[in-house]
Parts: C-alpha cells; sequence; structure tokens
C-alpha cells in the first residue's frame, strides 16, 4: 500500500462551520465528509471545465471507497474557538409591491417566437398583444398608491428605507482559529489507483472555493509525495479509533456521490438538509498533551431509535420502555434467544458477563429540559463479537419488516405499550440524528465528570440516607458511596481506579432528570428485594470514554450517566 | 516586489492563482496602547459583549478581541466604491432607486445597490419602477436579464452590477423563489485586535439646569408622546390616577431622566469597557477560484460571445480589479469602524500573491493605480464583448412604497398608526 496526502490551506487564517448537529459550536477539525461534499458540489459546477469530467467522477467515487483518512491538524489545545455571537442579518423577504403573475404574458412571447408561418405569427401577436394589455394593467394596480394602508405594510415600507428599522434573522458563525491554519488528510490505498486517480482529483480540488460558510476560503492542493506534512510538534495526527477514539469525525461510505446526488435533487440546494455520513470515533496517535481515555464496558457505537411517534413518555417510565422493547426482540430473534439479548443463559440462570443494554435517553441537561424520552439506544459490551452484532441486526431488522407489513415506515418499529398506545421509533443510520439527545456521542465524552441522568439502583441497601441521627445517616451516604465505586468497577473496571470522588444524591442533578423517589420501584417484581435508588456526581483523574450505565438497573435504563465538560457544564446544549 | 499590472492580474487570473491576500498591522489612531472600542453582541443574558478568541502566536496564547466583521468590512469596502463611484474616481454600474421626486422623500435621496443589504436582489430594488414610471425593474429588460442569470452564464449581472458578483448575492426571494441564483462572495476581509486587554468605561451625567430626580412626570393627555409635569394636564388611568410618562428604551418611568432632564449617577461598565491592543490585523483575501466560477456564455440579449474564453478571462480580471481598487480606496478612506473604535495603518500594504503550487510572491499597487486598473481591465473585457452598462440604471419608487414610506413618516410624527 502506498500512501497520498491533501491539504487544505485556510487563506483567511480561520475555519467557520458549525458542527453537524448544534449550529453554536464550531467545527474542528474539519470533517473529511465535508471536505468530500465541497468536492462534488465544485465537481457538479464545473465537471465540463475539467480535463477530464467523467475521469474525474470516477475518482471521486474512488476515493469514497477508501477508508477514513488520517486527519493531521492543530490539537484542541492550540485551537483558539472565538466565542460565539449572534448576528443580526437583515431580512430581504418582506416587500409591499406584489408583483404580477406574468406566466401568461411569457407564455405568449414564446408562443411568438415559435410561430412557424405568417398566420400563426399573426394570431400570436394578436395574443400577446392582449395579454400585455392585461399584465399592463395589472402592473399599474400593483404599484399604485394604495386607498387603504395596514400597519404591517406601513413598517415594511419604513423598514425598506430605514435600515434600523428592517427585520433581522439571528445568525451564527462559529469560528476557530488554529494556530496552524493547514490541515492535511492523509490516506493508505493501492499506488497503482493512487497514479490513475490522483491527477484526476487534483484540477478538482484547485477549483474548491470554500469549507463551510463562505467566508471561509480554502486551498486544496495534493501534497507532493514524501513531503513533511506539518511541524509535528505543534499537530497532531488523528487515526480512526473505534475502541478507544475520543473525536468523532465524519467520512462517508462507498456511493456518496450517488447519494450526494440524489439528496440534491431533493432539497435543491436549499435549507435545511442533511449530509449524509459516517460516523468514526478517531484517537490521537501523537500521545503529548493528550491522555488516553479510560474507558466503560460499554462500546460507543450503539444502535439508536429516536422518537417519531406516539406518547411522549417521562424519563421515569425508563424501565418500562426497556422491558417493553427487549421482550419485542425476544419475541422475533431466532431460538435459542442469544444470551446477549435475554440476559440468561439457556439454563434461565443469569449471564455473567455484560449484555445488552436497553437505555432510553432522556431530554436532559438544558435550561427547558423536561426529561421527555427521545429515544432508545441498544448499547452492546466492547468485546461483542461480530456474529453477534450481525444477529442483534438482524432481530431489530425483523422487528421493522413487521412493521412495515403493518403500515408503518419502513425503518421504523412499532411498540404497542397499551391497547391505544403505540410507540413509534425510527432506526438512526448514516444521517444525522435529529436531535442531541438521541445522538449518542453526546453519551459517551470523554470525559473527567460523569452526573446521573436515570437513578443508579444500588446493589446493597446502604441504610436510610435520610436517618435524622447525624451518624446513621453520614454512615448510610458513606455506604451508598462505596456501593456506587463497586458499581464503577463493575461497569468501568479500566476506570475504577482512577475514581476520586464519588457524591450521592436523593435529588435531581440536572434539567429535566427526576428525583429517584418518582421512579417506580426496581426490579418491578414484589418478589425481589427493592433496591435503593440513588442520583450520582463521579469525577476521575482521567477522562473516561463511555458510555456510562452504572448499578444493578444499568441493562434496563437506570444508572445512565452523562458527561460533563472540565467546567462542570453539560456537553448536550439542545434535545 | 512587482507592481501589479493588467497582464500580471490577468495572468493570475487565467492561470493557477489562488488568492490575492493582504495582511495589514493597524493602530489605534490615538496612538499605540489607547483604547479601542470593538462591536459588542448580546448575550442571552441580556448583556453586551465582544467576540473574543484566544489564539496561539509563536507558541504564546494571546487574546484577541473581533473588531470589524466579514458582513462590516464588506459593507465598509461598498462604501469605499460608492464614494469612489460619486465623485466619478470609478466608472462602474451601479443601480439606485430614487426618491428625490418626492418632496417628502427627499432627504433618502438614492439608495444604490452598494447600499441595499441585499445588492441587486434587495427588497427595494423590487419595490422600484423605471424612471418612465410603468415597470416593475423585474420586468424590465435587466430586472429579467439579472433574474435569469446563473453562474453559468453570469453576463447580466456582471453588466448591471459587477460589484454583486465580488461581494456576493442570492436572488433567493425574487420571481424564482429559492431557485433564484447564488453568486459566492469572493473577498473576505476582517480586523481583529491582538493582545487585547479589557478596559472599563463610566459614564455619568450633571444637569447643567439642576432638574430634581423626583420631579414627576406626566403623559400629557391630548399627545401621549409629549410629557407634562402639571396633572391637570395628564392624560389618566382608572380611577383618576395620572399616566406617568415613558419612552421605550428609557429608563426611571415618571421620572425627570426619562425626559433627558436631571442628573444619572456615574456607572462603571467592565463588560463592554473597550480594549487596548497590542496592534490590530486586517486580513483581506481576493479568492480566484470564486471568480473562474462565474461564466459568461452569452451577451445580455443572448447572443453567444464570439469568444467566451477570452471574454471569462477579461471579464474576471476587472471584476478582481474593482475587488483590490475597493480594498485600497477602503484603506485610503481610513479606518474609523465606530466612536471611539479609529485604526491608522503601520507602514504600507503589500500584497501577497498565493499561487496554486503555494508560493508565495508579493506585489504593490496604489489605490490611483488600482483605479487605473480597473478602467483597463473594464475597457479590456468591453473589447470582447462584455461591457459594463454605461447608462445608468436609474430606478424610482413604486407609488405604492413612496405612499406607504410618506404615510409611516406622518404617523410616526403624529404618534399614531394605519389600521390594522
Amino acid at each position: 500500500m502506498s500512501a497520498f496526502a491533501v491539504a487544505i490551506d485556510l487563506l483567511t487564517g480561520r475555519y467557520t462551520a458549525s458542527t453537524y448537529n448544534d449550529r453554536g459550536i464550531a467545527e474542528w477539525p474539519p470533517h473529511p465528509a465535508r471536505v468530500y461534499s465541497a468536492c462534488v458540489a465544485t465537481w457538479a459546477e464545473h465537471g465540463t471545465e475539467l480535463p477530464d469530467e467523467a475521469g474525474t467522477r470516477a475518482a471521486l467515487e474512488w476515493l469514497a471507497m477508501l477508508p477514513a483518512p488520517d486527519v493531521i491538524a492543530s490539537p484542541e489545545a492550540r485551537v483558539a474557538r472565538r466565542s460565539v455571537t449572534t448576528y443580526y442579518v437583515p431580512v430581504n423577504d418582506q416587500f409591499v409591491v406584489s408583483p404580477p403573475d406574468r406566466s401568461k404574458l411569457d407564455a405568449a412571447l414564446l408562443l411568438q417566437e415559435q410561430a412557424a408561418d405568417e398566420f400563426r405569427q399573426r394570431r400570436a401577436a394578436n395574443a400577446l398583444e392582449r395579454e400585455r394589455t392585461v399584465f399592463a394593467a395589472r402592473a399599474r394596480a400593483a404599484i399604485a398608491a394604495p386607498e387603504r394602508v395596514t400597519n404591517d405594510a406601513l413598517k415594511v415600507a419604513a423598514s425598506l428605507t430605514t435600515p434600523e428599522l428592517r427585520g433581522r434573522q439571528p445568525r451564527t458563525f462559529p469560528t476557530v482559529v488554529p494556530e496552524v491554519p493547514v490541515v492535511v488528510f492523509a490516506w493508505e490505498a493501492a499506488q497503482e489507483a493512487i497514479d490513475r486517480y490522483v491527477p484526476l482529483l487534483a484540477p478538482l480540488f484547485a477549483r474548491v472555493v470554500r469549507l463551510g460558510h463562505s467566508s471561509s476560503l480554502v486551498r486544496i492542493s495534493v501534497l507532493p509525495p514524501g513531503t513533511q506534512h506539518l511541524p509535528s510538534q505543534v499537530v497532531v495526527r488523528l487515526r480512526p479509533d473505534a475502541a478507544r477514539g475520543h473525536i468523532v469525525l465524519r467520512w462517508i461510505a462507498p456511493g456518496q456521490l450517488a447519494r450526494l446526488e440524489e439528496a440534491h435533487a431533493r432539497h435543491q440546494g436549499e435549507e435545511p438538509r442533511v449530509l449524509p455520513a459516517r460516523f468514526f470515533r478517531y484517537g490521537a496517535t501523537e500521545t503529548e498533551g493528550v491522555t488516553r481515555p479510560a474507558t466503560t464496558h460499554w462500546h460507543p457505537d450503539a444502535i439508536v431509535f429516536e422518537r417519531v411517534g406516539g406518547p411522549r413518555l417521562p424519563s421515569v417510565s425508563s424501565v418500562g420502555l426497556s422491558r417493553q422493547l427487549r421482550r419485542a426482540l425476544m419475541s422475533v430473534c431466532d431460538e435459542p434467544i442469544p444470551p446477549l439479548i435475554s440476559g440468561h443463559e439457556a439454563d434461565g440462570s443469569p449471564v455473567t458477563v455484560p449484555h445488552l443494554a436497553v437505555v432510553p435517553l432522556p431530554f436532559v441537561g438544558q435550561r427547558h429540559a423536561d426529561g421527555r424520552i427521545m429515544g432508545v439506544a441498544l448499547m452492546v459490551p466492547r468485546e461483542t463479537d461480530e456474529a453477534s452484532r450481525i444477529s442483534l441486526l438482524s432481530t431489530v431488522g425483523r422487528l421493522e419488516r413487521i412493521a412495515r407489513d403493518q403500515g408503518t415506515e419502513d425503518g421504523h418499529v412499532a411498540l404497542r405499550l397499551s391497547a391505544t398506545d403505540v410507540l413509534t421509533l425510527r432506526r438512526i443510520k448514516l444521517d444525522a440524528p435529529a436531535s442531541r439527545s438521541v445522538d449518542v456521542h453526546r453519551w459517551c465524552g470523554p470525559s473527567y465528570r460523569w452526573v446521573s441522568v436515570t437513578p443508579v439502583a444500588l446493589d446493597r441497601n446502604p441504610g436510610d440516607l435520610h436517618d435524622p441521627d447525624p451518624e446513621r445517616r453520614a454512615a448510610a451516604i458513606a455506604a451508598a458511596e462505596a456501593t456506587v465505586r463497586d458499581a464503577v468497577a463493575h461497569a468501568a473496571p479500566d476506570a475504577a481506579g482512577h475514581l476520586v470522588d464519588v457524591e450521592v444524591h436523593r435529588s435531581a442533578l440536572l434539567p429535566g432528570s427526576e428525583k429517584p423517589l418518582r421512579f417506580p420501584r426496581f426490579p418491578v417484581s414484589t418478589a425481589r428485594p427493592q433496591r435503593v435508588l440513588v442520583h450520582v456526581r463521579l469525577r476521575f483523574h482521567v477522562p473516561v470514554l463511555g458510555p456510562m450505565l452504572l448499578g444493578a438497573g444499568r441493562y434496563h435504563g437506570l444508572g445512565l450517566c452523562l458527561p460533563l465538560d472540565e467546567t462542570g457544564d453539560t456537553t448536550g446544549l439542545d434535545a | 516586489m512587482t507592481p501589479l499590472d493588467l497582464s500580471a492580474l490577468s495572468s493570475l487570473v487565467r492561470g493557477d492563482g489562488v488568492a490575492i491576500r493582504a495582511r495589514q498591522r493597524l493602530q489605534p489612531a490615538g496612538g499605540a496602547g489607547d483604547k479601542l472600542f470593538p462591536p459588542t453582541y448580546a448575550t442571552d443574558q441580556r448583556s453586551l459583549k465582544y467576540a473574543v478568541e484566544h489564539r496561539l502566536i509563536d507558541g504564546e496564547e494571546v487574546p484577541c478581541v473581533l473588531l470589524d466583521s466579514v458582513a462590516s468590512q464588506a459593507n465598509r469596502v461598498e462604501e469605499a466604491l460608492l464614494a469612489a463611484w460619486e465623485d466619478g474616481t470609478l466608472d462602474f454600474p451601479v443601480i439606485g432607486v430614487d426618491f428625490s421626486g418626492y418632496a417628502d422623500l427627499a432627504d433618502i435621496g438614492t439608495i444604490t445597490t452598494l447600499q441595499a443589504p441585499h445588492r441587486i436582489a434587495d427588497a427595494i430594488l423590487r419595490d422600484a419602477i423605471d424612471a418612465e414610471g410603468a415597470t416593475l425593474f423585474r420586468d424590465t429588460l435587466a430586472g429579467r436579464a439579472y433574474t435569469s442569470a446563473t453562474t453559468k452564464n453570469a453576463t447580466a449581472v456582471y453588466e448591471l452590477c459587477p460589484t454583486a458578483l465580488i461581494f456576493g448575492v442570492w436572488d433567493s426571494t425574487g420571481p424564482r423563489g429559492g431557485m433564484g441564483a447564488k453568486f459566492q462572495r469572493a473577498l473576505v476581509s476582517e480586523i481583529v485586535g491582538v493582545g487585547a486587554r479589557p478596559g472599563v468605561k463610566v459614564s455619568s451625567r450633571i444637569d447643567p439646569l439642576g432638574v430634581q430626580a423626583n420631579v414627576p412626570v406626566y403623559q400629557r393627555a391630548t399627545d401621549r408622546s409629549d410629557w407634562t409635569i402639571d396633572p391637570g394636564e395628564a392624560a389618566t388611568e382608572k380611577g383618576g390616577k395620572p399616566v406617568l410618562f415613558s419612552r421605550s428604551g428609557a429608563d426611571g418611568k415618571g421620572k425627570a431622566s426619562s425626559v433627558n432632564h436631571s442628573n444619572i449617577a456615574p456607572s462603571i461598565d467592565d463588560s463592554a469597557g473597550g480594549i487596548t491592543v497590542d496592534h490590530a490585523l486586517h486580513t483581506v483575501v481576493l479568492s480566484l477560484p470564486a471568480l473562474r466560477r462565474l461564466r459568461f456564455r452569452t451577451t445580455r440579449d443572448g447572443a453567444p460571445l464570439a469568444d467566451a474564453s477570452a471574454a471569462a478571462v477579461a471579464a474576471r480580471t476587472a471584476l478582481a480589479a474593482l475587488a483590490i481598487a475597493g480594498i485600497l480606496l477602503q484603506r485610503a478612506h481610513g479606518y474609523d469602524l465606530r466612536s471611539r473604535c479609529l485604526l491608522v495603518p503601520e507602514g504600507a500594504l503589500t500584497l501577497e500573491i498565493i499561487h496554486g503550487d503555494g508560493r508565495v510572491s508579493e506585489a504593490t499597487i496604489g489605490p490611483d493605480e488600482a483605479c487605473a486598473l480597473v478602467r483597463a481591465a473594464a475597457k479590456a473585457a468591453a473589447a470582447v464583448g462584455l461591457a459594463w452598462e454605461r447608462t445608468p440604471i436609474r430606478l424610482v419608487p413604486a407609488p405604492k412604497l413612496a405612499a406607504l414610506v410618506s404615510r409611516s413618516r406622518e404617523l410616526a410624527l403624529a404618534g399614531g398608526e394605519g389600521e390594522s
């Protein structure tokens, strides 16, 4: 295998583009999927001017088949993020004159141009004259001073001539200024393919004007082989790392060119639209200044559904919903039901290794969060082999087929909750999730601090956490904290040794989260002892890569934790 | 360092030139270390703040503050071009809507495509008619030619409003709706203060008349926009109580301060109290690939161009020249960004030419030479079939627009409203 690299020079020294799921945060580094889209858009517009239009298309298709590239760029610590401010851009959709429809006049003009003989020309001329007369009358009426004036018309008129009065639309332009205003993408590929396709891509790259916002001007070029890419002491080389990667970047899948063409045929270049992409976890190969995160038992790549119809359930319904979805999966999977899904061996005994967690995802963490469940994630342990993952996906596929046969849309799952209530879920595939609550990356971090969203079910009863006697109460709190430490050891043995601080709370710790007392008893069966539920706040002295699920209810939606950033604020900004 | 002449510019446009960039250091007019006031932006908490970033420069963290945004800079370059057009230094097509025919609106003067927020696509031009008074702009030959222009055939925009191709325009609300042509900006400019340190601002007022703050002020019954201290002349609410006077944007309902009298106690503002900087940096980039996106296939009336390729190079060169002239004219006008934010350049301006292979060479040109370059480039483009419109397009407001503006002014003075 050989290598080739492409450099993106930020000509203005800065990069203005928002992350795929939050217009208030600047994206860094530029996602390779975005660069591919810019190349496709340039090809679509300038293809006929390129030395080999068809060949360039083939080259773009080949590029989409390559694995996600390495990305060499200034690390986050060496990037300045401009404080995000709101600009108010004057609107242009208000006017006082409604122009008359000229479609009939244009049709008459066309008819006259196309009239083949004298008879048709005369007839077309007469028709045109009539349409001109009608149009002129309508135009006179449209521009004439009005007899009655409305407040709205007055405001619009005043705004057109007085700039301070014109309506404005808020916009943000999240911007970063990296120390080194160059980003390099590096791929490995067969030398023969590089020799064939890269020279076809070079003239296309030279035509790309911008990346992200229109003010983010760039120069994209192919680097000569063997070039020292960038001064290594001030940049970081990020490489796809599904197990330990701590940054999520978007690349694409084969067939992306066709996908983009299809999407363009639908949206015609108008907002809103979503870039079809695949999400890859990247980790730094250069470790200077970058601490590799500890991990939990669960793999960050979960199967996620978002709620698209049916009742809006509160987070206190998490366990019930988790059980319903697991039952639905078990009802359609092959016999014997895999322990990964059921959590039990063939003889009915509980499995002793981590298995599938069915985790409802509530809307929490933001000022107006209301805790309603926005979706459900199927989280599998990191050690899950490929065959088991495929089996799980096929089981999900069966649920989707059943729902389709019953009349719901393709790719949906219908979960009957009661005689009258059906919850409809849609599996999130290549495109970006509609809300941050169902973006699994939001739940993964990495982060030094974590806080529970649904309470942790303690494996042992710590005693009365509200005991009026201060000594007994302190002992109960200490026992609860010790149990939480054990829970971390079970769920994240890699991180347990780095746990610095545990706090146990009986109240909710995040907007939208509910206090433990509002949750139904767990476990549901009264034949088993009820677990004490507490919220927790954790601090580690290394970043921990989630998802983080703790306690006895961790497979059933309890003990779901949210990563906080280093300032203690939640990473979530929107639902 | 070579002078930038027509041949060199044309060669860059035709060849592999990527960008023409200038990075100019500036200092406050009051001297190094004098305070500057950047633009402020509202936050969720209703306070004002600056757009701050902490850059890493030579390995050290340096706080920086945005002094003039991309959009604001575009407006300033347009203002500089407008001034040059008005005084005859530069001659290029500018479309204007002239309000002088209406006596009560004469103060508005002419609003040109260099002033209208959305340039040739602006709503003001959509609500304007030709000087003969019969045809909406978009129904005139010129208007229709603009409406049907695209990046694949940008002749009409080049000939009628070339500055729109430099600063960008999107006809998103015209006759073609969201399918209206979008022309990407080619010129990007921004000014940042480097090495920013925050200051504080103090404000207070001593009333020369010595009016006391506790004198009650009421809304006048006969004119609600006026005030009185006589309760007998005041408007009353239920129960006969006089209504206290207030004006939107003014504090102190019912107090003398709401009518700009009495003292205002001193206050200190430390969130928008100005900054000092080591220097300011003006970065401006003209993208040549952005100009190369523009193609010119036909004349404005649809006839094929004799040599479309040569015409395209010539037109793009003229646009590049006009953009460069705009940069230099703005510099010559001075960097008076806002109250208490006047900057002066440190040293001469050098243009960096960024080539396709990454090489950077340097060039110089002064404002007069830049204007001469514009004239030469425009003439060369005209010679190959793309000529700037020589007859100024003068529009007037549609009678409906003029009537509504007049009426809104009358009502604003009288404090009334129209119908709901």
